[in-house]
This record gives C-alpha cells, sequence and structure tokens, in this order.
C-alpha cells in the first residue's frame, strides 16, 4: 500500500521544492522516501545549501591553493595514489544525511573503499558528551579490486536502509560513472564520490562536482574553500563564467563542518580583496 | 589461576583453582589478599562470569546426552544425569563411571563421579565422598550417606548453621532423631532432602532434550552430473526449508549444505547470515554463486540443507489485495533491516567477511589501537564498547604505519619548523603540542614501536596543510603519523 507522503494542511501553503517533492513521490511510488535532500548547514550559494539525494555528488581530493593547481596535471611524479579525500567534509555531509532520516527507521552511513574511511575518532561528536551515532550507523567495505568496488557502490545504493554512501571513485569511467548513477536514482540515499583532483576534467554523469582546497588557517581549525566545479541544470555559474568558493573549518566539538567564523563575521566584506564576500560564500572579483 | 568479581569496588575471589586454594587463598577474598597469601607466585586472573558458565554447563549437558538418555545441568558445576537402562551397554555401573569420567577428561575437566539409586545421594557422595569414582548400591544409601557432613542433602545455609548449632554435623545424626520433632524444629525441607537421598521420595529433574535442527534432503536415484538438475533441486530443497523454518517461526543464520558424491568425499558449503532470515530469494542469491562452482566429482548422489544456525523470527502479516492474500511484505516494500541485513550478507558472501567490517572503540591510550575492526556477521562483539574515549584531537586520516620524516626545528624537544614527507618540503607556520603518549611498558607482547614515549605536534604548513607529527622521546627520530584532510 502506497501511504500519501505529504499532507497538505491549507492549499497555498506547499513550497515549489516541496511540491516536486510530491510529484516525484506520486511518480516514483517513493512513499518511505526520506526528505529529498540534505541540507549541509553552509549557507551561502543555493546549490550549497542543500545536496540532493539519489544523485551522484563528486568531491575532488584536497590541493592546494587555486592558483598553483593545474588540474591537467596528475599530481606527483609516479606518486599517483597519493591524494587526500576530504574526509572531514564527507563526514559532516554523512552525518547530516543521517540526521535527516527518522529516527525510527533503519539507516546506516556505508564508507567504500579504505581510502574514504575515516579515523573512526572523527565520527564521535563531543557536543553534549560522546555521540556515537554516526561510528555505530556506519559499515565500512574494503574492496579488493576496482571491479568490486564499483560493484559495492552498486548494491549499497540500491539498498533503502542505506541513508549515505561514500566511496572511494577514483579511477572511474563515464560509463561506470552512469551506472552508479542510475543506481543512486534507484534508491534514496546521498551519493558522495571522492575522486583525485587530476581526474577533475574526466567525463562523469555527477549532478554535482566539487573541489576543495587547503587554505591556511590563522587558528587551529583546518580549514578549505569549496568550489562548485559543475552543477546540473543551473546555468548561471556557466552563464557568468564567475568562480564561487566558501570558505569552511572544521568545528570538533559538534562534529561539523561549517562556514569560517572569521569570512562570516568580518566588518566590511569589501576589504577582503581579492575576494568578495557574502554569506560565508566569496566570489572572486580579479 | 582466580576467578574475580567486582563487589563494593573491590576485587573479590569468587573461584579459585586447586593450587592457590591448597596455598591458602579461599573464596571472598579480596585479590590483593590472595596475592599476599601467594607471596609472589605468579597468578592469572580472569574476571567470574557466571552467566558464561551457565551456558557452558548446558553445552557440556548437550555433550554428555551421549553417554545417557537424560542429563540435568545442576548449577554452578554438576550434571545430573538418569542412566536408567544403560547398565546392558557397559557392562555395570562401575565401568560405566570411568567410561564417563575419561571422556569428559579428555575434554579437560576435572570430575568426581558417583552412580547410585537415587539423585540425592549420588550428589552428597559425588561432592563429599572420599574418592573421585564411587558407585552406591541399591540399599547402600543410607550407609553410604551416614558418615557424610549434612551439607550434602543440599540444604540451605541458615538450616545447616541450626542444625550445626545444636551438634548435628553428620547425616548419619539426623537419621537417629526422630522424624516428628525435625519436621517441627528445621522444616519440612530437610525431610524431603533426607527422603530424596534415601530413596522414599522421587525425585524429578528437568533433563535437556536435544533439539534436531531443520533439515531438508534429496536423494537421487543415482549420482546426478547435470549442474541444472543440481541447482534447480538446492532451489526447491531451499524452498521446503524456507517452509519449515516458516513453521517454526524462525529464519536460518547458518546454512550447510552437504553435497553427497560418488566415490569421493562429500562437499560441505557454508553459508552465514547476518541476521535470521527465511526469504528464498536472499537465501538463493547466497546459493547460487556457491553451488554453481561445485565441483561434481563423478555425480552427486544426495543433497541435504540444514539450519545449524537459527534464530527467532516473526510471523509476518499478511492482508488481502485485489481478492487475493498475500504478504504485506512485498518485495517492493521489503523492511529496511531486512533489506541492510541482505545487503551485509551479500557484500560478505562476495568479499569476505572480514572486508565488511563495524568499528568499535577499545580501551586503549595509543591511536591506532584505540579502535577495532569486527565483523559484521559477529553476533557479539568480542569486548563491549569502552566508555571512555580521548577528547585530544584526532587527525580524520591515520597513517596504517607512522612515516618518517626530516624536520628541522628551533629547540631540540620543541616543535619543527619545517618538515619533509614523502619528498614534499613544508615549511611549519603553526604547530600545537606537545601531546605526551606513553609507551606500553606493561605489556611484552606487542611491537617494539609501542615501548617508546611520544610526543605528539598538530602542525600547520604555509598552504594551510594540518599534519599530525610525533617524535620518539628515547631515539629522537620524527615520523608522520596522520593529516587533518
Amino acid at each position: 500500500m502506497v501511504g500519501t507522503p505529504f499532507k497538505m494542511k491549507r492549499a497555498g501553503s506547499v513550497t515549489r521544492q516541496q511540491l516536486a517533492e510530491m510529484i516525484e513521490a506520486i511518480e516514483f511510488r517513493r512513499a518511505s522516501r526520506p526528505q529529498a535532500s540534505v541540507p549541509t548547514g553552509w549557507g551561502g550559494t543555493a546549490t550549497a545549501q542543500t545536496l540532493a539525494r539519489g544523485v551522484i555528488h563528486e568531491w575532488f581530493g584536497l590541493t592546494e591553493a587555486p592558483e598553483h593547481f593545474n588540474a591537467a596535471e596528475p599530481r606527483g611524479n609516479g606518486r599517483a595514489n597519493q591524494w587526500s579525500p576530504p574526509l572531514l567534509v564527507l563526514t559532516h555531509l554523512a552525518r547530516r544525511a543521517l540526521e535527516t532520516v527518522e529516527k525510527t527507521k533503519e539507516r546506516w552511513v556505508v564508507w567504500i573503499g579504505r581510502r574514504v574511511w575515516p579515523h573512526p575518532r572523527v565520527l564521535i561528536r563531543d557536543e553534549h558528551g560522546p555521540d556515537r551515532l554516526l561510528l555505530q550507523q556506519s559499515l565500512f567495505v574494503d574492496p579488493p579490486d576496482e571491479a568490486g568496488r564499483l560493484w559495492a557502490i552498486d548494491l549499497a545504493l540500491r539498498c533503502p536502509a542505506v541513508t549515505a554512501v561514500v566511496a572511494d571513485g577514483s579511477r572511474l569511467r563515464m560509463g561506470e560513472t552512469r551506472r552508479v548513477q542510475l543506481a543512486a536514482e534507484q534508491g534514496c540515499s546521498l551519493a558522495l564520490l571522492a575522486r583525485p583532483p587530476w581526474e577533475l576534467k574526466q567525463l562523469s554523469a555527477a549532478v554535482t562536482r566539487w573541489r576543495v582546497l587547503r587554505a591556511p588557517s590563522p587558528d587551529s581549525r583546518p580549514r578549505w574553500m569549496i568550489e562548485l566545479m559543475r552543477c546540473k541544470g543551473v546555468q548561471q555559474l556557466a552563464a557568468r563564467k564567475a568562480v564561487s568558493y566558501s570558505i569552511l573549518e572544521w568545528d570538533r566539538a559538534k562534529g561539523r563542518v561549517r562556514p569560517s567564523a572569521q569570512v562570516v563575521d568580518q566588518p566590511d566584506p569589501a576589504t577582503a580583496s581579492p575576494w568578495q564576500v557574502s554569506h560565508g560564500a566569496v566570489r572572486r572579483t580579479g | 589461576m582466580v576467578l574475580v568479581k567486582i563487589a563494593a569496588a573491590r576485587q573479590i575471589v569468587a573461584r579459585c583453582c586447586e593450587r592457590s586454594a591448597a596455598a591458602g587463598v579461599r573464596e571472598w577474598m579480596t585479590l590483593t589478599h590472595a596475592r599476599a597469601v601467594l607471596m609472589g607466585t605468579p597468578l592469572r586472573v580472569h574476571p567470574y562470569d557466571p552467566l558464561g558458565d551457565e551456558a557452558a554447563l548446558k553445552a557440556l549437558a548437550r555433550w554428555a546426552v551421549r553417554c545417557a538418555p537424560l542429563v540435568a545441568p545442576d548449577p554452578p558445576d554438576g550434571l545430573l544425569m538418569d542412566v536408567s537402562g544403560c547398565r546392558p551397554l557397559y557392562g555395570n555401573e562401575q565401568r560405566l563411571v570411568n567410561t564417563f569420567a575419561d571422556r569428559i577428561g579428555r575434554l579437560g575437566f576435572h570430575t568426581r563421579v558417583a552412580c547410585a539409586s537415587t539423585f540425592g545421594c549420588a550428589w552428597a557422595v559425588a561432592r563429599f565422598s572420599d574418592q573421585e569414582r564411587s558407585v552406591i548400591a541399591h540399599g547402600q544409601e543410607h550407609q553410604a550417606l551416614t558418615p557424610l557432613p549434612i551439607e550434602a542433602l543440599r540444604i540451605d545455609e541458615d538450616t545447616a548453621a541450626a542444625l550445626l548449632e545444636v551438634g548435628i554435623e553428620r547425616i548419619g545424626h539426623l537419621f537417629a532423631l526422630p522424624r516428628r520433632e525435625l519436621v517441627a524444629r528445621f522444616g519440612s525441607h530437610l525431610l524431603l532432602r533426607m527422603d530424596q537421598a534415601t530413596g522414599k521420595t522421587i525425585e524429578v529433574i528437568q533433563p535437556q532434550y536435544p533439539v534436531e535442527p531443520p533439515s531438508v534432503q534429496r536423494v537421487f536415484d543415482g549420482p546426478v552430473t547435470q549442474l541444472e538438475a543440481v541447482m534447480r533441486t538446492v532451489r526447491e530443497l531451499t524452498e521446503d526449508l524456507a517452509g519449515k523454518l516458516h513453521r517454526l517461526e524462525s529464519g536460518v543464520r547458518q546454512l550447510d549444505i552437504v553435497f553427497d558424491r560418488l566415490d569421493i568425499a562429500a562437499l560441505r558449503v557454508l553459508i552465514t547470515l547476518s541476521r535470521p532470515s527465511r526469504d528464498v530469494k536472499h537465501l538463493w542469491s547466497l546459493l547460487k554463486p556457491k553451488v554453481e562452482t561445485i565441483h561434481m566429482g563423478f555425480g552427486i548422489e544426495r543433497i541435504a540443507l540444514t539450519a545449524t544456525v537459527v534464530g527467532r523470527l516473526r510471523h509476518e502479516q499478511i492482508e488481502q489485495a485485489d481478492g487475493q492474500w498475500r504478504s504485506s511484505e512485498s518485495d517492493d516494500d521489503a523492511p529496511a533491516d531486512r533489506a541492510f541485513g541482505e545487503l551485509i550478507d551479500t557484500l560478505a558472501q562476495r568479499l569476505g567477511p572480514h572486508r565488511t567490517v563495524c568499528v568499535h572503540p577499545v580501551e586503549s591510550h595509543l591511536p591506532e589501537r584505540s579502535f577495532r575492526e569486527h565483523s559484521v556477521m559477529q553476533t557479539q562483539r568480542a569486548q563491549g564498547d569502552a566508555k571512555q574515549i580521548t577528547a585530544s584531537d584526532r587527525p580524520s586520516i591515520l597513517l596504517e604505519r607512522p612515516e618518517p620524516i626530516d624536520v628541522m626545528g628551533i629547540t631540540p624537544e620543541g616543535p619543527p619548523s619545517w618538515l619533509r614527507w614523502r619528498g614534499e618540503e613544508h615549511r611549519i607556520v603553526t604547530a600545537i603540542g606537545p601531546e605526551r603518549i606513553g609507551s606500553v611498558w606493561w605489556s611484552t607482547d606487542v611491537s617494539p614501536t609501542y615501548h617508546s614515549h611520544r610526543d605528539y605536534f598538530k602542525v600547520q604548513d604555509g598552504a594551510g596543510r594540518w599534519l599530525w607529527v610525533y617524535r620518539e622521546r628515547e631515539a629522537g627520530r620524527w615520523f608522520a603519523h596522520g593529516e587533518w584532510a
């Protein structure tokens, strides 16, 4: 029996996004589907506020400042395996995905590929005593080869009890990302693929592609600039040819990645030359 | 060796071995007292686990069914066996006692065995007689019980203390007293125990009955060499087994498939599931890859499926839709927990249980040993989660093995101001620390790297890369151990 996913109390009280989710639920009979998007808690640009479930989001590994980075050039001489996936950002997103699912339901986060297994201590939040929910609801999978990894990603994405899949997406070709995208569409989980920075120009079926850049931090909190490289269905970025960044930092006590307090609280954004700051999002003007 | 339990924040000896008992260790002694009594003799200390002991006793009772038809566990450390009718198998009772004591001794247990016509008499003689193996002939119970202390009657401590107060120390003293007065002074329970021991009253035990695991099998008319026939048979047997499990309201946790082959040894395939299941589709998805690759030899004569481990599984609610009765849990709307169990099973079946793991914290101050992986197929974790977790900052990437680095620093014991790791040079602009992590000085079964103190620093280079580096205090060598990424 397919239940009514949303109850409309009053005509006209439904937002456009809720209406789209209702139509999608009716079309695909996804009565038990959780919230269709995961709020990132980052504010800034609209595309960075939420990440949609059921589609692929690619996160490219950490590199230095953008002016020093050439995406076409593989990193390292013969050390192509040495790259760091943005694990703290992915951990934050996995936690947000877990928090948006009802507590009564079975909900799991699957980490596929040993490279994207974070140290378990960062999965424990210390805000009000140790909160081990994310650690207890995490399943770690270590496929021996690329075929096994692709198969495991496909399988995990189709499972209705999995709320987020964080996987090593290195060396995935276009056809393979299409297969992953189809699996993600069938399931209802947040699909996060970590890829090395030198695969930025490879074709992919991902809906959004994000690049994470290291940023110097004046205090003890690691800091990054995230850059939305591609978002299917959003034409504005390409039309304006603008580069949009958000500066984020790791809040260890709360176990989340948040917009950098220094950027948000800066009294005069115009002084941050050559970056123009607006609600935590930084836009290069020069 | 002693087993200890915690009582009022003290470690109390709950059980002790013969050697420590001979040296003067007694139950209810504190562990410190026991160590003092042993005067430096090495002592192995383990936690007392009464529930584990009870489960082991039940398992031993199931094992002992091979010696007697009815066996009942008698906690905390005894077995009551009804050997009626077993005498012709062994010749006489003494041989029966010897056979049983020898067989159970080979399992590593030290036993005291007595055979009598009543359970009460056998219980008393086994525990309080001078001999380890005794046989009391029918009619000799009174004589055998007379010299034994009154504790041999299985009476409570208060009654025993009351009897000792009036000078009644042996069972023989009780036999000499009038029965009417015993009931008036010490209650009817004492008389019941005396009558049970002498055979005037019947005593009933609650034996453990072996439970046959659900099993289905098919014997072919002749050896079958066609893979299609074998696969179809296994599929049908799986459906039959699922039907049996449905009637038992349970699901399979471990499935044992035996292929009896012509002229060569039988082939056994074992399937383990994370959660009980009787879903034919799921079981077949696990079985099919195994069956497809079996070596049939000269042909298969018999196939048997046995659910060696089963778990309770609730019945499914059915509902009427479109005039037909069907399960409310259709494939399209399977419960999430069942779906996740199937995901785990499928992953573990293909990748192996050691590649599909969960992680839990353990009691260790070393960063690389503070969490332990365990297979999701384990029903229970080997050890419980550590309650205390370090509050210190830890990197998101912890290297499996610390990697040596070259450093330069202003002070010898201070943080580095420059380092080279993996061929790249980093100028350090921020350093936080040191956080000193001590060695594992009390253990000898760990790697030598754990036998040195470490001073950890969280450092940031000019590009914003945060690394976790440490210096070995004894050797002065530097290593990179992690990264905040």
